[in-house]
């Protein structure tokens, strides 16, 4: 696929502040890119050396493999066009002679609109809905309505190469949802390149072929949004946790921030769970401050899902199989390095019987938590075998409700230290 | 909806344009007529026509105090009160859109103050006959100060280029002050001169003046389309393949012409640089392709209304017609802000 912009040793310093350094890119033909990344990143300013509104200290930007300072303004028109933040102000044109302005990389000093900028205006504001505002006064618009209009001020100049700077910005969500797909569909139907910084990683993930996440004045990323928005990409971008889990219905990733309270050190807590026993315990331990470890879990159950989701380190094995030694040594490894070990709700069969042997290996000075819940009769799928092994467990540990499981581990936590 | 007759609509729109600009000129035509009539001594507007067809035509002479009257003493004066009117409310269309800023003047960048201190040293020197000259350099010089104060790595931001306009135009306008209390007797002279006056223009003024107004206007009509793209603020232009800077010096340059041009004519008439392109934008919107022309002879018309009011109302004392644009054009102002005259309400 040819290589509509190839950026290397890109440099740019505003002020003797260092905003990008060294960044390499390519940006590919008919791609929707996305451009993500926290405040600073200097997202906007890689835009605007795209369109040639700065110049770089070092580093070269070859677009159409003819560098960038090579395009004299008016051909640049030509072929690209920007939708930056700013919406004009004070304006008193209706919105048919703000898409018409436009046209002017198209038009000769004199000499007014021909027919064929019409037909363009038309087309465009069609595309992008904002056609029923052609005669209204652009500054009575709303902000979605406005960005229609501005969207098709873009399209109006026959780009190849359309760049959108925080294209939702101030938009309600569902003008948000209505404009980027308007711009997919230009890509899919025009084939015209675009690059956009975006601000939501949802909205980028899903509408988005390839993302570049920018930190720290370079590229960390880039790629498809399932390489690009992983847990720890985004904790180094970002500097926060999240939960990165599979949308249902689109198949992209989905972020979802975790709550950023200042988190203490506690110890390590193992979680024996398995069926959905333990789904709930985590999200709220790791919030207190615990380094938690799971196992063993069965691919697809919803406790390895949740665990995956959240990072949390854990032993897995295929679904429905039975648990091998190497599991289960590798779960008797992770139990060893915990301080306690918290024994889910958890139905047992002859499949995973093994995790409540191992939660018996304990050593001495750690403890064992066991959840009150359903009674093991109702569990015991084994001929009475687990119950066996309960009733050992339970003169090792103590019994804790759910709800209380959170602070008898932070007291255990500070009576330890 | 609105579908394919939308440009025929968009057509029909600026037909409808044209014909105002015509009737706009036909209006200016026959106010001009009207003033050449009316003062100390009154003529038919018959007299005036007679005069113009023996001048153009070689018809019957007319009386010899008509053409005086006519050619010698009103018509250079109310030519010069036109071409004033036109110049500053042009040049009001070309800063207000370099600037954004529809409430900015052809003064703002220390014009007035460096012709009124070009004016003032003339003055105070004797050098009476000059006065047109110094301050033809005094507003030129201010503005290139203020311009060049506001440079910045080869760029003339507009917020800095008006905060250094300002600040130019309070220093000079205090060295005004001095050289006015220095020399009491040429007080009253130099303050009648800032409020501005058309009293006595002739033709070789006119001459002297009118070729800068036509070289300043022209430089602003070459450059309607970008003023129309710097619309959508300085970096947008740029992507849409204009020379932003380049645009601006000559706008600039244009506009600076032609406001001194106007001041050394006339002295610093004020508010007609600000009120004309403001009022006429409420009715055509910001399209500089209409604002300007309509601009031009809406101050035409305007100037020679004020002027001709000026020496009238009052007579045989003549008022300073700065006074006038101020007393007329300032409650017009408001009256239109208030009632918010746009095109399409």
């Amino acid at each position: 696929m040819a290589v509509v912009f190839d950026i290397c040793g890109l440099t740019f310093t505003y002020d003797k502040t260092p905003i990008l350094e060294d960044l390499k890119l390519e940006i590919e033909e008919g791609m929707f890119v996305g451009i993500i990344g926290p405040n600073g990143a200097g997202k906007s300013t890689l835009l605007r050396l795209l369109s040639k509104a700065l110049s770089p200290q070092r580093g070269a930007i070859l677009l159409e493999k003819t560098p960038l300072n090579k395009w004299s303004r008016g051909e640049l028109a030509r072929h690209l066009a920007v939708m930056g933040q700013e919406r004009p102000q004070d304006l008193e044109l209706t919105a048919l002679e703000v898409v018409m302005l436009g046209r002017a990389p198209h038009q000769g000093r004199f000499g007014g609109e021909t027919p064929q900028d019409y037909r363009v205006v038309e087309e465009a504001m069609v595309l992008t809905h904002a056609w029923d505002l052609a005669l209204r006064p652009f500054s009575q618009l709303s902000g979605g309505e406005q960005q229609r209009v501005m969207l098709a001020r873009a399209l109006a100049q026959e780009p190849e190469v359309l760049l959108l700077d925080e294209p939702t910005a101030h938009l309600d969500l569902n003008y948000q949802l209505e404009l980027l797909s308007q711009v997919q569909t230009l890509v899919l139907q025009k084939g015209i390149t675009t690059i956009a910084v975006l601000h939501d990683l949802n909205l980028a993930a899903s509408f988005c072929d390839k993302l570049v996440l920018l930190s720290r004045r370079g590229v960390l990323a880039a790629g498809l949004a399932g390489d690009v928005l992983t847990t720890d990409l985004i904790r180094e971008a970002y500097g926060i946790g999240v939960q990165v889990s599979t949308n249902p219905l689109t198949g992209r990733p989905q972020v979802t921030p975790l709550p950023q309270g200042k988190r203490q050190d506690r110890f390590r807590v193992h979680i024996i769970g398995g069926g959905g026993a333990a789904a709930s315990l985590y999200y709220p331990l790791l919030e207190a401050g615990f380094t938690l470890s799971t196992g063993v879990l069965n691919q697809g159950d919803t406790d390895w899902q949740v665990a995956k989701d959240l990072g949390i380190e854990l032993v897995e094995i295929p679904a429905f199989s039975p648990i091998p030694e190497e599991a289960h040594q590798a779960n008797l490894a992770l139990i060893g390095q915990a301080r306690a070990v918290v024994l889910a709700d958890v139905p047992f069969g002859p499949g995973n019987l093994g995790n409540l042997k191992a939660a018996s290996t304990i050593g001495p000075g750690r403890d064992l938590l066991l959840l009150r819940g359903r009674p093991l009769s109702q569990r015991d799928f084994t001929g009475g075998v687990a119950t066996q092994l309960y009733t050992e467990l339970l003169a090792r540990g103590e019994i804790v409700e759910e709800t209380d499981l959170v602070g008898r581990l932070i007291e255990l936590d500070k009576t330890g230290s | 909806m609105q579908g394919k007759d939308l440009s025929s609509q968009v057509r029909a729109q600026r037909h409808r344009w044209r014909l105002v600009s015509f009737c706009l000129f036909l209006a200016l035509v026959l106010v001009v007529i009207l003033a050449l009539s009316v003062g100390a001594v009154k003529l038919s507007p018959g007299d005036v026509l007679g005069v113009f067809a023996n001048k153009l035509f070689g018809s019957k002479a007319p009386p010899e105090t008509a053409r005086i009257i006519v050619w010698q003493l009103r018509l250079p004066r109310i030519l010069m009160a036109a071409a004033v009117g036109a110049a500053l409310s042009s040049s009001g269309v070309a800063l207000q859109g370099l600037f954004r800023n529809s409430l900015v003047d052809p003064y703002i960048l220390g014009l007035s103050s460096g012709a009124a201190l070009g004016a003032a040293l003339g003055f105070s020197l004797k050098l009476s006959g000059f006065i047109p000259f110094f301050a033809f350099l005094g507003a030129l010089l201010a503005t290139s100060i203020a311009y060049l104060l506001a440079q910045e790595h080869g760029r003339v931001p507009p917020m800095r280029l008006l905060l250094s306009g300002v600040a130019t135009s309070a220093f000079l306008s205090a060295l005004v002050s001095m050289l006015m209390l220095r020399s009491q007797q040429s007080m009253q002279t130099i303050f009648l001169w800032l409020m501005g006056s058309f009293s006595g223009r002739s033709w070789p003024e006119l001459v002297l003046v009118f070729p800068y107004m036509l070289v300043g206007l022209l430089l602003i009509f070459f450059h309607l389309r970008e003023l129309n793209l710097l619309l959508l603020g300085e970096e947008a232009a740029s992507q849409l393949g204009m020379e932003v800077e380049r645009a601006k010096r000559f706008l600039l340059l244009g506009a600076t012409l032609a406001a001194a041009a106007s001041v050394a004519g006339s002295g610093t008439i004020g508010f007609v640089g600000l009120v004309v392109p403001h009022l006429v934008r409420l009715v055509t919107g910001s399209d500089h392709r209409l604002l300007f022309p309509l601009s031009f002879l809406v101050g035409a018309l305007f100037m020679v209304l004020a002027d001709t009011l000026a020496r009238t109302i009052m007579a045989p004392v003549e008022l300073p017609v700065g006074i006038i644009t101020s007393l007329i054009g300032a409650p017009f102002f408001l009256y239109l802000l208030k009632r918010g005259g746009r095109r399409w309400q």
